[in-house]
């Protein structure tokens, strides 16, 4: 039997609408404790330092937050072709990945 | 082992039993892999983040840190999910209970020699993938 995945967040980015399901973050939180918080998706979703669209990831889009030099949060979003987004997992990084900028904060202190 | 394929981007997530602190760092196996280490020790591969996996996992699986098990349990769920086959049907077709067939899949799994021969025969891909493990080794 397939399970329902139940909605826990919904996030908006630049008018995407960006869901969190239960199953993601669960993911998310088994792979990275400690690390990957609700407060840090949803900071790093509505405050993001960069946006790429992925190369590599089919219909990916990689959301950075800058923590600290060489040390990215970064939260990996699937956009469907009706416009939405899925959050898919969240992590931390050292590097940025190829892709095109989709966004740039700028003025970053 | 934990190892989760997620199809709408096309990207396998494997991460080793580890309760430690990861970051990902770029790997030098391919531009389409990330590996995550040990935050405090960089030398502790965690896991491992593969983009276009359905294209390049597979034909690439030697290049990666694993031992037999490893191999063995993330070549035989990635051809189960790319075949759309349940962890039932694996079983089935393997001839070991489901819970032996889960645990082949987290690397838990000593392999009996039928079992071994059963998955080589059923799978002839994973018999090459293991057979060039073995000769590299």
């Amino acid at each position: 039997m397939t399970k329902i995945k139940k909605l826990i967040k919904e996030y908006e980015f630049n008018g995407l609408r960006i869901k969190l399901y239960d199953e993601d973050f669960e993911h998310a939180l088994s792979a990275h404790p400690g690390e990957v918080t609700l407060d840090a998706i949803r900071n790093c979703i509505q405050q993001p330092d960069l946006v790429i669209r992925s190369v590599q990831g089919k219909n990916a889009c990689l959301f950075y937050e800058m923590k600290i030099q060489d040390e990215y949060f970064v939260v990996v979003v699937h956009v469907t072709e009706s416009g939405t987004g899925e959050i898919k997992t969240a992590y931390k990084t050292t590097y940025i990945k190829n892709g095109t900028v989709l966004f740039k904060k700028e003025n970053k202190k | 082992m934990n190892l989760k394929y997620m199809a709408e981007i096309d990207t396998l997530y494997i991460y080793f039993e580890s309760e430690t602190p990861k970051i990902m760092v770029l790997s030098n196996i391919d531009k389409r892999v990330g590996t995550f280490v040990d935050k405090k020790n960089r030398k502790i591969i965690c896991g491992y983040e593969v983009e276009g996996a359905s294209d390049f996992f597979l034909e690439n699986i030697n290049k990666f840190d694993f031992n037999l098990k490893q191999l063995i349990a993330a070549g035989i769920f990635f051809i189960r999910v790319l075949n759309g086959c349940s962890q039932e049907k694996m079983a089935t077709e393997l001839g070991v209970s489901l819970s032996s067939y889960k645990m082949i899949e987290k690397a838990e799994q000593n392999f009996t020699l039928d079992t071994f021969e059963s998955i080589n025969t059923k799978f002839p891909k994973m018999k090459k993938i293991v057979g060039e493990s073995l000769l590299a080794s």
